[in-house]
């Protein structure tokens, strides 16, 4: 069951029901989301409807949601299926290019969150080395006191934001302050922010 | 706006268009525009295009969109007033 229709080439039943088309018959549509201005309640209240067009002979169905909360069974029934014909080809993967600048403002900032949490004697300090070699799974490994699973890949950022999560949860810095540095001002603000922790 | 004038005998795909309701094959057209429900991104108000079909008869009203593929079209009107 689906709560909307796609609007693309599909089969559609309503309530276990196949919609067929009036005129030829045929089972495969393009729905759309339509909508008429209608008088009562008052100007400008919007009716929402389906408005199938049959793909062989273009015939027209409208029909609106029917769907309801059976208060017997107390489960809500959605009433639409839909069945596309053609499977949608997957998303390209977005590619986020990291420029040099933020890249290495990412790693000094990585390296003095780890350098505070080797301090208050949170992690052992073999991180800082890893931090430099950019094993960053091996880091949140030992954060997390986890194995090493390589499910994502793993940037100098999401580790970045892994180790500022451990600060704050090991109470090393004050999480409100730092949550607002991270919103306002980034990387230019949680340097001096960090640096004043460091002993 | 598309209007054709006077009154028509329809086949769609072929085939005569009669009216569900009295069974009368003489309509009159308009070209009909429904607006469609924008996605989010969308800026640009979308509009479905239509032919509407109204029997001479009784009234009752028969929607269709018009599909072309190359040169063929889905709905043949032949005047017959």
């Amino acid at each position: 069951m689906v709560e909307d229709l796609s609007c693309e080439e599909s089969q559609i039943t309503i309530l276990n029901r196949p919609l067929i088309c009036l005129f030829c018959e045929h089972d495969v549509f393009i729905p759309y989301r339509t909508y008429r201005n209608v008088e009562k309640p008052g100007i400008d209240v919007f009716f929402v409807n389906y408005t199938a067009v049959c793909t062989d002979c273009g015939g027209v169905i409208q029909f609106v949601d029917p769907s309801y909360f059976n208060n017997r069974e107390g489960v809500y029934v959605w009433a639409f299926d839909q069945t596309l014909l053609h499977t949608r080809p997957p998303e390209p993967a977005i590619i986020r290019i990291v420029d040099e600048v933020t890249l290495q403002a990412q790693k000094k900032c990585l390296h003095l969150a780890l350098r505070l949490l080797v301090q208050e004697k949170s992690v052992v300090d073999t991180v800082l080395s890893l931090a430099e070699e950019e094993e960053y799974c091996k880091v949140i490994a030992l954060l997390e006191s986890k194995t090493c699973q390589l499910v994502e890949e793993i940037n100098a950022e999401k580790c970045l934001a892994s180790v500022l999560n451990q600060l704050m949860t090991h109470r090393i810095v004050d999480s409100n302050q730092l949550l607002s540095i991270v919103i306002n001002e980034s990387y230019p603000g949680i340097e001096p922010f960090l640096k004043q922790y460091i002993k | 706006m598309v209007r054709r004038r006077g009154n028509y005998e329809i086949r769609i795909v072929g085939k005569q268009l009669s009216c569900p309701h009295c069974d009368g094959a003489i309509f009159s057209h308009r070209e009909v525009y429904i607006d469609v429900v924008p996605f989010v991104d969308e800026e640009q108000k979308q509009q479905l295009t239509l032919q509407s079909f109204t029997c001479k008869d009784c009234g009752n009203i028969q929607q269709f969109q018009q599909l072309t593929k190359g040169m063929e079209t889905n709905i043949v009107y032949k005047q017959v007033d």
